[in-house]
C-alpha cells in the first residue's frame, strides 16, 4: 500500500498523475476488498491442498494424510503397472474422443436451427437449455432407473419389445456388446448439449447481420455456404472455448459413471466403464491409499493439460488476429 | 452500484458478514449426516459422536438414539450424538477418520492392518472382557491383530439364496444339492417375465466370489493368494454358463440386498441376507425359504457368507475412555439393546452366543432354515482380502464372466497382481 495519495495535491507540474491515482485508490480498496477473501479461500482450500497432495504423491500415506514416509516414485510405478488404471486412461481417451465432437456437433447444430426460428425462439431455447439445470446425479437416476431399467416396463425395453425384442435386455449390465455406453452417452448428451447450445447461440448473435447481406448481395444464396463462409470463421472462438470446456468436462467424468454403474452397498463397479476418477475415488477411499490416489490426481491433470495444451495449438485459442498476420 | 463505499456502509457490511459467516458456522458442524440427536439435558461434560450406516428398515434409527439417550441417562457426564449417514457410508467414514473431528465409535465392516497402523481403531480386549468367550470365535478372528481385538460385533448378517417354494412346485424343481443342480433350476424358473435367479443388478454380484469358495478354495489364505486354481477357473467359466444362458435378472430398480425382486416375481431365486426375512414373511407369508450355495464340484462345499457390521472406537478420540465405556455398555453388557437391534426390525444373528441361543424368532420357518446353515456352512471372509487385494479378482470375474476372457490365464495374472499388493499389507 505505498500508493497513499499526499494529503493535497502540490501545486504545478506533478498534479495530474498523482490525482489520479488518488481518485483510483478507492476503487483499488474496493477491489481488493471484494477479491481477498475469494483469492484467499482458493488459496487455503485449493492451492494448498494441491501441494499439499503433490508432495503426498511421493509418500506411503495408507490410512493417513500425513507426510513423512517418502517413498519416491512408486506410487506413479505402481499406477502406471496397474493395468486397471491404465484401461481406465484408455476408456477415458476414447470417450472424449467421441463425445467431444458429438457434443459439439449437436449443440452447434440446435443453435444455428434455434437461431434461424422465426417464432418460439425462446420457449426452444428454454426447452433445450432446461436440462444443464438438472444435476447429474438425478439425470443419472433417471436414466438407470426409469429409461434404461433392465426390467421389461423399463422404456428402452419397452421400445425394444414393440420393434420385435422379446427379451428383456439388461442395458447397464450388458458389457458384451458394451451397451452401458449407451446409456452413459445419452445421458451426457442430455445433460451438456443445451449448456453448449446457448454458448454457440450467444456467439451467433455476435455476428453482425451485415455481413450475411453482404454476402448474399455477392450471391452466396444457400445456407451452407453461408454458414461455411461467415458462420463458421465468425464462431471460431466460440469453438475452442467450447472444445476446450468440453475436453476437461470428458476427463473429469465422474458423476454418471458412479451413479449409473455402481450401487453404493456393492462397491464402485466394474471395470468397464471405470473412469480414472472413479478408479481414484476407489483408491483414495475406498482402498485409503491416499498416496496413490493423489498420484493420480497429478497424472490425470497432466493428461488434460497436454490435452488442452495440443488443442490450443492446433485451434489457436488466445491468438490474437495480429499475431495471425 | 457506483456509490463510493462509506466507512459506515462498510463497517455494516462486515458486520453482517462476520454475522452470516458464524450462522453457517453453526449450521455446518455435522454436514454428512442426514439425522442427529444431542440428548436433552446438557449437564453432560464429554459428547461422544456415534456414526451407524443407514439401515433400512423402520425404526432402526430411532433404536439408536434411543441406546444412546439410555447410555446418557446412566452415564449423565457422557452424552452421546448419533448420526446416521446415508449413502456411500464407507468413503465417508474413511475421510472423518483422518481428522481430528472424526467420530469416536463408528462401526464398520472389515479391520484391515492399514487401519491398525494408522490409529483408525483401537484395541478392544478390555472392552470384551470376560464375555469375550461369548462371542461367535469365527467372528471375532477377522478383527484380531497381533492377538489383539480391534472390534466388537453387532451383528451377523449370513447371505444365501432365497427362492419362492410356489415357483419351485409349479416348475417341478427342488432345492439343488449341486452347482449344475442350482445352474438348471435357474433355467429352468425363467419363464415369460420371470427369471430363474437374482443376485444384483450387475448381473454377476457376490456369485463369483461365492462360486469359487463353494468350489473349496478361500481365495486367500493367510499372505498368500491361492485363487490361480483350476477349480477357480472352472467355477468361474461355469457362472459364465450361467450368465449366458440369460437366467439371471438385471438391471431391477431396487439391487440384490432388497427382497423386491423375489417379492414381485421378477426372480424366483435371489442371493440375500437373513436381514430380508421379516419384510418377506409380511409379502409372502410361508411361501419363501433358504439354501446355501450348493457344493461346486467334487472337494467343493456348502456356502453361506458370514458378513456384519462391527463396532470400533477411533483411535484418535479425544474420548477414549468414554468411548470405550459406551461401547461396552451397548454392545456388551446390555443384551436387551442388542437383542432389540437384531431382532425387532431386520433379522441378524446376535454375536453373543448366549443372546443368539435365546433368538426365538430364529427358531422356526425360515429363519430356522438360515441358522441351520449358518452352523453347518458359515464362512467368514479372510481378513486380509482387503479392497485394494480384491480388485485384480474382481475386474478378472468380470474378463472372464461378461467378455469370455481365457479364465486360466486371466486368474494367473489377476492374482500375481493380487498378491503384490498384499505383500505391501504390513504385518502386525
Amino acid at each position: 500500500m505505498t500508493t497513499t495519495a499526499p494529503a493535497r495535491p502540490a501545486a504545478g507540474r506533478s498534479r495530474r498523475p498523482s490525482g489520479r491515482r488518488a481518485a483510483r485508490w478507492p476503487a483499488w480498496r474496493a477491489f481488493l476488498l471484494l477479491t481477498l477473501p475469494m483469492v484467499a479461500g482458493l488459496f487455503v482450500f485449493k492451492y494448498v491442498a494441491i501441494g499439499w497432495g503433490f508432495l503426498l504423491s511421493f509418500n506411503d500415506a495408507r490410512g493417513t494424510i500425513a507426510l513423512g514416509d517418502w517413498n519416491g516414485l512408486d506410487n506413479y510405478r505402481r499406477l502406471l503397472g496397474d493395468p486397471a488404471f491404465t484401461r481406465s486412461l484408455v476408456t477415458i481417451l476414447l470417450f472424449t474422443l467421441f463425445i467431444v465432437p458429438v457434443t459439439f456437433a449437436l449443440s452447434l447444430g440446435l443453435a444455428v436451427l434455434v437461431n434461424r426460428l422465426r417464432r418460439g425462439r425462446a420457449l426452444f431455447r428454454t426447452t433445450f437449455f432446461i436440462p444443464a439445470a438438472v444435476s447429474y446425479v438425478v439425470g443419472a437416476l433417471v436414466w438407470k432407473m426409469s429409461l434404461f431399467s433392465g426390467t421389461p416396463s423399463g422404456v428402452a425395453n419397452s421400445l425394444a419389445y414393440l420393434l420385435g425384442h422379446d427379451d428383456a435386455i439388461g442395458w447397464v449390465a450388458a458389457v458384451d456388446p458394451p451397451l452401458y455406453w449407451i446409456v452413459l452417452v445419452t445421458v451426457r448428451l442430455w445433460l451438456q448439449t443445451g449448456f453448449y447450445m446457448i454458448l454457440f447461440l450467444a456467439g451467433i448473435q455476435q455476428i453482425p447481420a451485415q455481413l450475411y447481406e453482404a454476402a448474399r448481395v455477392d450471391g452466396a444464396e444457400s445456407e451452407g455456404r453461408l454458414f461455411r463462409h461467415i458462420t463458421w470463421p465468425m464462431l471460431r472462438n466460440t469453438s475452442v472455448a467450447v472444445v476446450l470446456l468440453l475436453i476437461i468436462n470428458a476427463f473429469q467424468a465422474f458423476d454418471e459413471f458412479y451413479n449409473i454403474l455402481a450401487s453404493n452397498l456393492s462397491g464402485l463397479g466394474r471395470a468397464d466403464g471405470r473412469t480414472p476418477l472413479i478408479y481414484l475415488f476407489q483408491t483414495a477411499l475406498g482402498e485409503q491409499n491416499y498416496g496413490a490416489g493423489s498420484a493420480g490426481a497429478f497424472v490425470v491433470t497432466m493428461l488434460i493439460v497436454v490435452f488442452t495444451l495440443l488443442q490450443g495449438r492446433f485451434a489457436g485459442f488466445g491468438r490474437t488476429a495480429e499475431e495471425e498476420g | 452500484m457506483d456509490r463510493p463505499l462509506t466507512r459506515r456502509g462498510l463497517l455494516k457490511g462486515s458486520v453482517l458478514f462476520v454475522a452470516g459467516a458464524a450462522v453457517s458456522a453453526c449450521s455446518t458442524g455435522d454436514p454428512l449426516a442426514k439425522g442427529t440427536s444431542a440428548p436433552a439435558g446438557s449437564g453432560a461434560k464429554i459428547t461422544l459422536t456415534h456414526w451407524y450406516h443407514e439401515y433400512g428398515e423402520e425404526g432402526t434409527q430411532q433404536a439408536a438414539m434411543k441406546y444412546a439417550a439410555d447410555f446418557t441417562k446412566a452415564n449423565p457426564d457422557i452424552a452421546v450424538k448419533v448420526s446416521w449417514i446415508p449413502g456411500d457410508y464407507a468413503t465417508k467414514w474413511t475421510a472423518a477418520v483422518l481428522t481430528p473431528d472424526g467420530p469416536d465409535v463408528y462401526e464398520v465392516n472389515d479391520v484391515s492392518p492399514n487401519m491398525v497402523k494408522a490409529g483408525q481403531v483401537t484395541a478392544l480386549d478390555d472392552v470384551l472382557g470376560a464375555e469375550k468367550a461369548d462371542f461367535n470365535p469365527k467372528v471375532l478372528q477377522p478383527y484380531t491383530w497381533g492377538g489383539q481385538v480391534y472390534a466388537v460385533p453387532m451383528i451377523i448378517d449370513p447371505m444365501l439364496v432365497f427362492y419362492r417354494k410356489s415357483l419351485f412346485q409349479k416348475a417341478g424343481v427342488s432345492v439343488p444339492k449341486s452347482f449344475a443342480e442350482f445352474a438348471a433350476a435357474a433355467k429352468k424358473l425363467t419363464q415369460g417375465k420371470q427369471k430363474g435367479l437374482f443376485v444384483g443388478n450387475d448381473g454377476i454380484g457376490d456369485l463369483g466370489q461365492m462360486t469359487a469358495w463353494s468350489s473349496g478354495n478361500l481365495l486367500v489364505d493367510d499372505r498368500t493368494i491361492t485363487y490361480d486354481d483350476p477349480k477357480v477357473a472352472e467355477a468361474l467359466t461355469a457362472v459364465k454358463d450361467l450368465y449366458d444362458s440369460k437366467a439371471m435378472l438385471q438391471g431391477y430398480s431396487t439391487d440384490w440386498w432388497d427382497p423386491g425382486a423375489l417379492i414381485n416375481g421378477a426372480a424366483a431365486m435371489q442371493w440375500v441376507g437373513l436381514w430380508a426375512v421379516p419384510g418377506l414373511t409380511e409379502a409372502l407369508g410361508d411361501d419363501f425359504d433358504a439354501f446355501p450355495l450348493p457344493p461346486f464340484g467334487p472337494g467343493g462345499r456348502a456356502v453361506v457368507n458370514m458378513g456384519g457390521w462391527v463396532q470400533v472406537v477411533n483411535g484418535k478420540s479425544r474420548n477414549l475412555e468414554a468411548a470405550k465405556k459406551y461401547v461396552r455398555w451397548l454392545w456388551v453388557d446390555n443384551t436387551a439393546a442388542q437383542t432389540d437391534w437384531s431382532l425387532a426390525y431386520g433379522f441378524h444373528i446376535p454375536p453373543r452366543n448366549s443372546a443368539a441361543a435365546k433368538a426365538d424368532k430364529l427358531t422356526s420357518g425360515p429363519a430356522k432354515t438360515v441358522m441351520d446353515a449358518v452352523a453347518a456352512h458359515g464362512i467368514k471372509q479372510p481378513a486380509l482380502w482387503t479392497p485394494e487385494v480384491r480388485q485384480p479378482w474382481e475386474d478378472a470375474i468380470t474378463d472372464i464372466v461378461k467378455k469370455g476372457a481365457d479364465a486360466r490365464k486371466t486368474l494367473a495374472a489377476a492374482a500375481k497382481r493380487s498378491q503384490d499388493l498384499l505383500d505391501k499389507v504390513p504385518v502386525l
